[in-house]
């Protein structure tokens, strides 16, 4: 193990720093990091680039930045906004402000409360939302949990153990409606939803699989295939309903 | 290569694993992304995969999983080579025969044993107890193992084995090719080295 103390490395201002191996790391002001670099944290309040690969423990963006290379966190928290250009591996990963993915994202546990956007996968062992999410590839967990409020959210595909997509109390409310005029519909979409288990309300898919299907009010479903159950209630649409097995 | 396909629908019939697992399986890198393919069906976009190579893996992920973390199965599952067992432990492990590591090791220039080194040792030693292959022949098929590892500059894809009118003879094979051999050839059996190396390493686990 490295016993050595790393170096800590502080802009504020305006200012330029190679990469390397650091303790931690704070941009306050306006920073690049023109290489490769390694730290304990990585603390982003103003703007920041890093044009090479960050691997760190802890990594917050509170205020903007743009990650060039892949990204390594234990843990990383997006408040402001982040965009990465390369793919992205953490533990715990959690966005209430925006944040933007060329590529894939993998992730223990992912937690959405503002919005994210990416254009690959995203993978993770459990996969909450009550943000906006959309996904261009196929969003896989073991536990999805998606709570429907102001928003439409889009995957291309979901897949995985226990899958719910509920509208909560904020789409509920009459206040919304008269409020937004009813632009602010929450919806989820998508083009294949598949899982042990799969309760939806709100969605509009293609397909959804399951050994048991639930789906409630506002429900399109152009074909369910089922092996267990299939409980519908409310407004609820079906093209096709297959009983499996 | 045009390769029959197994729809996901199918799989998850005919294995009777869960939409759960095979996410699951896909995430933690059990099953190549590779192996994903999207066709357009008359329902939509839909999942197939490569029949027999997609079963195998199944199965030997079932096989498996009980005792052995899905980290370390995607280990075995990788192409990249572990480290490399020595010989003691493969015997010890019932992996290559005494005898046969005995007769290997006759053979071998002295240092330690690579990770195909104790592929080879492996094969040599399944032929040897299986009785397809007198001792001469099994090291006809050491020496084009190590022969074709040097030629092509990495393991070969298969071995075949065969024998014509009692004279036995093997050929060593890159991937995504075949030999026809004449009428008259027997074919005494079919080495898969990516299967045999992944098999290595699920015993080695």
């Amino acid at each position: 193990m490295d016993t050595t103390k790393k170096v800590d490395l502080s802009i504020s201002g305006f200012g330029v720093a190679p990469g390397g191996d650091y303790g931690a790391v704070r941009i306050s002001g306006r920073g690049k990091i023109t290489g490769d670099i390694t730290c304990t944290e990585l603390i982003i309040n103003g703007s920041a680039d890093a044009m090479g690969a960050v691997s760190c423990g802890r990594l917050h963006i509170n205020g903007e930045a743009g990650i060039h290379g892949d990204l390594k966190a234990e843990e990383l928290k997006v408040r402001g906004s982040g965009d990465f250009k390369a793919n992205v591996a953490a533990d715990d990963l959690s966005v209430s402000g925006t944040a933007h993915a060329e590529k894939s994202v993998t992730a223990k546990t992912a937690k959405v409360s503002g919005s994210v956007h990416v254009k690959g996968d995203l993978s993770a062992d459990s996969f909450s939302s009550s943000g906006m999410f959309e996904v261009d590839g196929l969003l896989s967990a073991d536990s999805v949990n998606i709570t429907l409020d102001w928003s439409t959210s889009k995957a291309r595909e979901i897949g995985g153990e226990r899958i719910t997509a509920k509208v909560g109390v904020a789409g509920l409310s009459v206040l919304r409606t008269i409020f937004t005029l009813g632009t602010h519909t929450p919806r989820l979409e998508a083009d294949s939803i598949e899982g042990n288990s799969v309760w939806l309300e709100q969605t509009r898919a293609r397909v959804v699989r399951g050994h048991d299907v639930t789906l409630g009010d506002g429900c399109d479903i152009v074909l369910v295939e089922y092996s267990g159950t299939l409980h519908k209630s409310g407004n609820v649409r079906v093209g096709e309903e297959r009983k499996l097995g | 290569m045009d390769e029959e396909l197994i729809s996901k629908k199918e799989l998850l019939e005919l294995t009777k694993i869960s939409y759960g697992q095979l996410y699951r399986w896909k995430r933690k890198g059990l099953i190549p992304e590779e192996w994903f393919f999207r066709k357009s069906t008359y329902t939509g976009q839909e999942t197939f995969f490569p029949r027999s190579r997609m079963l195998t893996r199944v199965s030997r992920i079932l096989s498996m999983k009980e005792d052995v973390s899905l980290d370390d199965l995607a280990d075995a599952f990788s192409p990249e080579a572990p480290a490399s067992p020595d010989a003691d432990t493969l015997t010890r492990r019932g992996i290559v025969s005494a005898d046969a590591m005995r007769l290997y090791l006759e053979g071998h220039d002295g240092s330690p044993l690579s990770f195909d080194d104790a592929l080879h040792a492996y094969l040599f030693s399944q032929v040897l107890m299986s009785g397809e292959l007198s001792l001469d022949e099994a090291r006809l098929m050491l020496d084009t193992l190590r022969t074709a590892a040097i030629r092509f500059q990495k393991t070969p894809a298969q071995v075949l084995l065969m024998r014509k009118l009692g004279v036995f003879g093997c050929v060593a094979l890159t991937a995504g090719n075949d030999a026809l051999p004449d009428k008259d050839t027997r074919l005494i059996r079919r080495l898969d080295l990516t299967a045999a190396a992944e098999e290595l390493k699920l015993k080695l686990l």
